[in-house]
Formats: structure tokens, sequence, C-alpha cells
């Protein structure tokens, strides 16, 4: 029986609407962190020039904000990701396993 | 050097505490699920403080701040790839796997795929991983101790290790989760304290930092005295460095630190220690918060070493006759040891002790957490499943852990001592091309890809973690800084483009051309584990004893 049970929820809305999301968010957040991250070794391997361009007057570089802003970028997307699972996961998660008892 | 007094009474007092803690666990851990998982009972905050705790070693917090005194930008690279991993972990690994698995990453790998073999697999990659990452953790702790204490750096290494079989096989899950969050907790509010320490030298303004960070560098000056302009006499220090300059080893060093983390086994064995996978994801939340803090601080601390300690001949060794001064070579007890020389610099002797202590407590938690995983390896996935085939009983289990515990720690003294000389950051960097080659792909295939069968598993997952480690063994970092030959056989120090590209090739082939009525069997199972993975609802197929 266990099969047929998979099958309904396979077949469930709520699961279908659950994976179409997650699936969507998962994929689009985990690009834009990869490309993101990979993008700054990318520079840092070829564009050296780039990064090594001060920043204003002093000694800062664009290098040292482009770091900065790979961690900036890190924690905002934690906080959507966590916004949207709390908002939009979990309660579909919740409405199947509530008619599965 | 002589016995630093109140270095002696902060690190006996926190041994004596985390002894008693273990004692304490010791008395609670009374099943297997206890030993391994603690019972999976703990609470996000907590979890996600001990996730830090175990991820946070003293291999960054030294290994970036002396990476940073050395080169300056190259460290802040390894920090920032350090933390690019964790996002990943919450999207695509923290929710599926506390679904699919119980107490090792090798449950959710044999959801479907078959059992013995995968085991083995995983098992001798979570050996290779922990192995790696033993070396550095035990260097570190080797030359503080060294440094402290005026023994020689054995002693030292035969100290930690023993230290560390006690903690792990006397208290298990339980007792190392605590001594994490401890620590996890002192390590945060020191670097946090000393970075507010330098930033207040400065008047809060990083410009100033920087400003006299560029001023005294050797590398600036040397710079300077070749005849290059001031900004680029700046950039050599605050632009990327010689650890960059070979775009192979800094993409395979970016795929390693991204993919690693995600692959480290005492890391994935923390999603089991609380009970649902909502628990999972906000653990990794606050984690992410800690670490990311952390890894800011560290590098703030690395260039208020240069800034601070740099120009002080206190922290050097005399200058040996005829030569020129150099404070990258004449730092007492290696560039690793810069941070706890700033501690002195900004808060004078005690506040030294205590960084030095809780720096130890650190490594002695992490290697810990690590021989924990390597221990669970052998008894649950290798024992258990493999030699035992699920009829050992849980007590021959956790007498098996215990062993193997004290077998990790063993080699992992005689490993430590052969690589006495490696930088710590470095020799964590190769312990996460191993994760990303040998566990992360079989484990992102095993959740994600419908169409992977145990043949392409098995094929890809030995790949990697064959090429990883013979490449590591083949290149600078052993053949030629350990060995002693002259010249490496492989010339990169990193080689996870290539073998962690193997692996995904290797899965991919020999799962597509797998035509078994296994293999099928296989694929067809893929739905209930989607819908376990994505729920936690549907069968708990993965095969597993019942304590």
């Amino acid at each position: 029986m266990p099969d047929d049970d998979i099958e309904t929820i396979i077949d469930h809305p709520a699961f279908r609407t659950l994976i179409r999301r997650r699936r969507r968010w998962c994929r689009g957040l985990t690009l834009a962190m990869a490309g993101v991250y990979f993008g700054f070794m990318m520079v840092a391997a070829f564009g050296r020039p780039l990064l090594a361009r001060p920043l204003g007057e002093g000694p800062l570089t664009v290098g040292l904000l482009a770091g900065l802003m790979v961690v900036v970028v890190s924690f905002a997307l934690t906080a959507l990701y966590v916004r949207v699972a709390n908002r939009e996961f979990d309660p579909l998660i919740r409405q199947l396993s509530g008619e599965r008892r | 050097m002589t016995l630093d007094l109140p270095a002696a009474i902060m690190f006996a007092a926190f041994v004596a505490l985390t002894l008693g803690i273990t004692w304490w666990a010791a008395g609670r851990s009374t099943s297997a699920r206890d030993f391994y998982v603690a019972g999976g009972g703990f609470s996000s905050l907590h979890n996600g403080l001990a996730i830090a705790g175990d991820y946070i070693s003293a291999a960054s917090f030294l290994g970036i701040s002396g990476l940073v005194y050395v080169n300056g930008y190259d460290g802040l690279v390894y920090a920032v790839g350090w933390l690019a991993g964790w996002p990943l972990i919450l999207f695509l690994v923290a929710e599926p796997l506390r679904n699919l698995g119980r107490y090792t990453f090798a449950d959710v790998v044999c959801y479907r795929l078959r059992q013995a073999p995968m085991r083995a697999l995983a098992a001798c990659g979570t050996l290779a991983t922990v192995s790696f990452y033993l070396i550095a953790q035990m260097v570190g702790a080797g030359q503080l101790i060294q440094l402290l204490f005026g023994v020689p750096y054995s002693v030292a290494v035969i100290v930690v290790g023993v230290l560390m079989i006690v903690y792990v096989s006397a208290g298990g899950m339980i007792a190392t989760t605590w001594v994490q969050i401890i620590k996890a907790v002192l390590l945060l509010g020191g670097t946090a304290f000393m970075a507010l320490m330098v930033l207040a030298r400065f008047g809060f303004d990083f410009t100033a930092l920087f400003a006299e960070a560029v001023r005294v560098h050797p590398r600036v000056l040397a710079a300077l005295a070749a005849g290059a302009g001031p900004a680029e006499a700046n950039a050599t220090l605050l632009a990327p460095g010689p650890m960059l300059r070979d775009p192979v080893s800094t993409i395979s060093l970016a795929m390693a630190l991204m993919f690693g983390t995600a692959g480290l086994p005492h890391i994935l064995m923390r999603f089991f220690t609380v009970s649902d996978a909502a628990k999972a994801r906000s653990s990794v939340v606050y984690a992410i918060g800690f670490i990311g803090c952390f890894y800011v601080l560290t590098v703030i601390i690395g260039f208020g070493a240069i800034a601070l300690v740099m120009t002080d001949p206190h922290f050097m060794t005399p200058t040996p006759p005829g030569q020129a001064f150099d404070p990258i070579a004449q730092l007492r007890g290696s560039s690793n040891m810069a941070a706890v020389h700033l501690a002195k610099a900004i808060g004078g002797g005690w506040f030294f002790s205590f960084i030095s202590a809780v720096a130890l407590a650190t490594i002695l938690a992490v290697v810990s957490g690590l021989t924990l995983a390597g221990a669970s390896a052998v008894s649950h996935d290798l024992f258990a499943s493999v030699i035992a085939r699920g009829r050992a009983t849980e007590h021959d289990e956790v007498r098996v852990s215990k062993m193997a515990s004290l077998g990790l720690g063993l080699l992992a003294i005689l490993l430590a001592i052969a690589f006495e000389k490696q930088n710590v950051a470095f020799m964590v960097g190769l312990a996460f091309v191993i994760a990303a080659s040998a566990n992360f792909p079989v484990l992102m295939m095993s959740m994600y890809w419908s169409r992977l069968t145990t043949r392409g598993a098995l094929a890809g997952g030995w790949l990697g973690l064959i090429s990883a480690v013979t490449m590591l063994l083949l290149g600078p970092a052993v053949w030629r800084d350990v060995l002693g030959h002259a010249e490496p056989v492989f010339p990169y120090a990193n080689p996870g483009l290539f073998s962690i590209s193997l692996a995904f090739l290797g899965i991919w082939l020999f799962s597509v051309t797998d035509r078994s009525a296994a293999g099928a069997a296989e694929r067809r199972a893929f739905r209930a584990q989607y819908v376990r993975a994505q729920t936690g609802l549907g069968p708990d197929r993965a095969p597993r004893r019942h304590f």
C-alpha cells in the first residue's frame, strides 16, 4: 500500500504547488549565490586590476568592497529564503501532513 | 620559552570544565541515538551555535588571521569562500537531509541505493576528509601549546590527541555538542572583543586601520623600494596576491570551498541533532549569521595584527646576523600565531591567555566533532551495515565507535607530527577538496537526480575520492613539502576543478549507461524518496535497524 500512499501525495494539489514553488525558489537562489561567488572568484583570478582599483581617497580598494558585498549578499539571500520557506512552504507541508492523520 | 602561568591556569580551567560536561553527558547518553545525535533533541539556537562551533575552527581563526598577516587580501578570499557555501546548504541540503537521514549522511545516500557498497564509499570519503581536517587542527594546537608552555611540538600534539580521545569516547554527541556551544560563544565573544579593541585603536576608522597596515607591511615596502607607485604598492596588500595568481588553482579553490562545506561529514551530522526539517533550516540560519560575523571579525583581526604586531619587536625572534628584519619569518611561533600575539598587544597578558585557551578549546572541540564523525562512519556505516550486515547490537556498535575514536586519535597524532610545517588554513582547504569531490557529488545527485543508480554513484564517488587524494598526495603540498621531493608530479596545489568534475562526470556516465533491472528499480524508488525529502512524509525506507 505505501506506493498508493505516495501516489496520493504526488497527485495532491498542495504537493504540486509546494514542489513548483520550492523548485523555482531554490533554483533561483542557488544560481544567484553561486553566480555572485564564482563571479567574485573569476574576477580575482582574471581581473585583478579591477579589484586593485582604489576606492576614493585613501588605501581602500574595490576588492575589499567586493568581498564585503559577497558576505552581504549571503545574508540577504538567506533572509529571503527563510521568509519564503516560512510563508509559502511550511503551510503547504502542514496541510499535507494534517490530511494524512 | 618558559611556561606562561595565566595561560596554564586558563587552559586547565577550560579543560576541567569541558571534562566535567563530558562526565555529566556520559551519564545521559545511554543509547546509540544519544551517542550519535544527542537524541535529536537540541533547539535551533543551540544547534545553530553548535554548527558554527564545529565550523569556525581554530584553523579558521588562527589560519585566516595568519594568512591575512602574510598575504593580506588572499586571506579575505578564503574567509569569503568559507561563508559562501552555507547559503547553498540552506537552499539545497539541510531540509531534505533531515527528512531522509538518521545518523550519518550515508543513511541518505542509501535511501534507494544498495546499502553495503554505498556505505563503504561514504565511510571512506568521510575518513579521508576527517583525516586531512584533523591534521590541520592538530598542527594548530601543537604550535599553540608549544608557544604557551614551551614543551616540544610532539608532546603538545600527543596531549591534544589524548584529550580528544577522552572527550569523544566518554561523552559522545551530547558532550561534544555542549562543548561546541560553550566554545562557540567564547570564541565569538573573544573575536568580537578583539576586533572592537583593534578598531578602537584607530578611532573606529577603517581607513586608518588599513592605512597603517599598508604603511608597515613588508610587501608594500618592497614594492615601493622597487619603484612602484603608491596605488600599485597599496594593491600588493589590498588586492588579490600570490595565492591567487594561477587561475586553475583559484577556480579549484572556489569550487572546493563552495561545495566542500556541503560534504563535510561532521557538519552534515549536525542536521540530525534537531527534531525536524524546519528546525534544521532555522539552525542553519543562526549558523550563517554567526559564521558570517566571525569571518568579517577575523579579517579585521588579521589586518589589526599587521598594524599592531608587525612593528613590535616583542613578538619577533631576534634578527639573524647579516639579514634584514623580516616580520613574517620572525614572528614567534609562525604566522599562525598572529592573532594570539595581537591579543597580547591590545589586551595584555590575561587577554592573551584567554584567547589562547579559547583557541585551544576550539581545536579540542573541533577535533572531537571530527573524530566522532569518523568513528560513526566506521561503526555505523562500515561495521554495523557492511561487516556485521545488520546483526550487530547497539552495544557492539557503540563499542566499535569508541575503538575507532582511539584509532583515529592515534592516526591524527602521527600525521600531525609529519605535517608540522604546513599552513593550517591551507590544510583545511585540502580537506574541503576531498569533501567536495567524494561526498558532495554523490549526496547531491542522490537527492535531486532521479536517474541515478548505485553503479553510477559508486563509479563517480570512488573516482572523485581517489582522484582528489591522489592529486593531493602528488601535488606540491604533500609530494614536495612533506615528502621532500624537488618537484611535484601534479602541478596544482588544489585539484578541485579536476576531481569534482570527474566525480560528476562519472556519476552521470555510469548511471545513464546502467541498463540493469536493479538500476531501473532504484530509479522508480526516486518518487517515494522525493516525497519524503520534500515533506518528511511517506515511507521511511532508509534501511534502519531499530534501537
